[in-house]
């Protein structure tokens, strides 16, 4: 019952930022079949129309790890906004402790996140539909929604905690991050042309590391995001 | 007194007139010039200006060619130089010290392949480095004979990297390969990194009825895809095709060890196919055997790694869950 409400909660204040991005979801990929399609449909070179229309997905493939940060950032800001805004009066009278809060929230939030992850999956598929693949490629979209859903859920995660604290102790973290990244980055730059030792890792390079190798938290986001290869 | 002072003062004033007048009298009599006149000689004094003018251009040319002199000299970064095998890298320290390693990694890949007779076409080469950003230096350097300027553009990785210095290594001696085979390669060059799976990618791809029979182990097959079924091999019809070319010599070249580039450039054998069997120290058609399995072996697999991220994926998540129901926000009063 409790749950319920909490999902309710959750949609209402999510529901109108979740919108546009469920769109995408669907509509992405079908664009992205369309244009290859279409590429390598006229394309008369020295590639064949399967490869042509290869590296045209191969070059839209970024836009989906963003996607799920992104989808993954709005729920869990969205998931943490009212109690902000009414200084958490309404989740202190409820008969709860803290710690079944936030997981009923992170619950409520993760069933949010099928949405988004649903409708990629249906856009891909009604894209294949609609679009023919050229000799030698396959469609993964299973293992594709796979990885598009581990990344959402990570990035919600992620941000979720982040929003669970006190405005003051997220703006720490977020700006003490991203001060570290800058100015770290640009003192190992200074450092790197005084010492003429390039090699050198900025915090960026580090951040990039964490990113894309096991066990960091961002592996997921690393490995391959097609869904049409051989 | 003061009445005195002027009477005198006119007095002398006349006295300087009257002694004026008869040089007045000797000089010519003016009268207004003709236009042709004026015209004569405003052409007069702008002649005589010209020279004027000459020295003045050339000075300020000189000063203009002095001031970019002393601009360029400013830029100009002192430049390193290391040799690697045979070869010299050339750089901005920085650029030298980021980009040897790759350098050393393609030498020790060569060098045991390189046979006494090969050599040669290292010898003398100059590798001008650029590490992240392009230096107008070693833009001048690099007409010079037997000099190439390779860019390393610093956000690329190091496989990007150790790609380019391959590639680069590898050039002056697929130059100096017979010409069957430089014109087999169609433009690649020996050791240029092309991946197995990138390989088994345009293989699937190929629209060449051979592919297929070909991808399932078909050596006769292979050897028609790759045109090394003719006496006189074709040139590659395609950026596929031409990097399938590349990442069969390559395997030859692993396979065959030390002096199989020495053995792809000996004269004895007659055909590109025999060239290349020679430098892998095997028969065409073992050659291409193994060619495919290793190819087959590294199959784009979209499913890798996903397990692993299921499991990192949770692990994490379950920690922020941990972190997120711990709170200071709720501990009031």
């Amino acid at each position: 019952m409790i749950f319920n409400q909490t999902l309710y909660v959750h949609w209402k204040a999510a529901r109108w930022l979740l919108l546009p991005l469920v769109l995408l979801c669907f509509g992405l990929p079908q664009l992205m079949l369309r244009m290859a399609d279409t590429i390598a449909g006229t394309s008369g070179g020295f590639d064949s129309p399967s490869a042509v229309f290869l590296v045209v997905v191969q070059g839209w493939t970024p836009v989906f790890p963003l996607l799920a940060l992104l989808i993954g950032s709005a729920l869990a800001l969205t998931a943490w906004s009212w109690d902000h805004r009414g200084d958490h009066v309404y989740a202190l009278s409820l008969p709860l402790h803290r710690r079944e809060y936030a997981l009923l929230k992170f619950a409520g939030g993760a069933l949010l996140l099928v949405l988004p992850v649903a409708a990629a999956l249906a856009g891909i598929l009604s894209g294949l539909l609609m679009s023919q693949l050229p000799a030698g490629l396959q469609a993964y979209p299973v293992a594709f929604t796979g990885r598009f859903l581990l990344a959402s859920v990570i990035a919600y995660a992620v941000v979720f905690a982040l929003a669970a604290g006190t405005m003051r102790t997220t703006l720490i973290v977020v700006l003490g991050t991203i001060a570290v990244l800058v100015f770290g980055s640009l003192l190992m730059i200074f450092l790197q042309d005084a010492l003429q030792r390039p090699e050198l890792w900025t915090p960026l390079d580090v951040f990039d590391a964490a990113l894309n190798r096991w066990p960091g938290p961002f592996h997921v986001f690393g490995g391959s995001w097609l869904f049409i290869d051989v | 007194m003061s009445e005195r002072l002027s009477f005198r003062a006119i007095a002398l004033y006349g006295v300087m007139l009257f002694s004026a007048m008869p040089l007045y009298a000797q000089s010519e009599v003016v009268r207004p010039r003709t236009v042709a006149e004026s015209r004569a000689l405003l052409n007069a004094r702008i002649d005589s200006l010209l020279p004027l003018y000459h020295s003045a251009a050339t000075a300020r040319d000189s000063a203009r060619a002095a001031r970019t002199d002393s601009l360029r000299a400013a830029r100009v970064v002192p430049l390193d130089t290391v040799a690697v095998g045979p070869f010299l890298v050339v750089g901005t320290r920085g650029s030298v010290r980021a980009t040897r390693p790759r350098f050393e990694e393609a030498w020790q890949r060569l060098e045991p392949r390189l046979g006494a007779g090969t050599a040669q076409p290292l010898q003398g080469a100059v590798f001008l480095v650029e590490y992240g950003a392009r230096s107008p230096t070693l833009h001048d350097l690099e007409n010079r004979p037997g000099h190439q300027r390779i860019w390393f553009p610093e956000w690329r990785g190091t496989e990007w990297h150790r790609r380019l210095a391959a590639a680069a290594a590898g050039r002056p001696i697929t130059a100096a390969l017979p010409e069957d085979v430089r014109r087999w390669l169609g433009g690649g060059t020996i050791d240029e990194q092309v991946g197995a799976a990138y390989a088994h990618r345009q293989l699937r791809l190929s629209t060449d009825p051979s592919a297929p029979q070909c991808l399932n182990g078909d050596t006769s097959a292979c050897l028609a895809l790759l045109g090394l079924n003719a006496q006189i091999p074709s040139t590659p019809q395609s950026r596929a095709d031409m990097q399938l070319r590349i990442h069969l010599l390559n395997h030859a070249l692993t396979h065959g060890g030390a002096g199989s580039i020495e053995r792809l450039a000996l004269d004895d054998p007659s055909t590109a196919a025999e060239r290349i069997a020679a430098a892998a120290a095997t028969d065409i058609h073992g050659l291409v055997s193994g060619w495919i399995l290793h190819v087959r072996a590294a199959e784009p697999d979209v499913w890798a790694g996903l397990g692993a991220s299921s499991v990192t994926t949770v692990f994490w998540t379950l920690l922020f869950i941990g972190l997120a129901a711990r709170s200071t926000r709720w501990r009031i009063g």
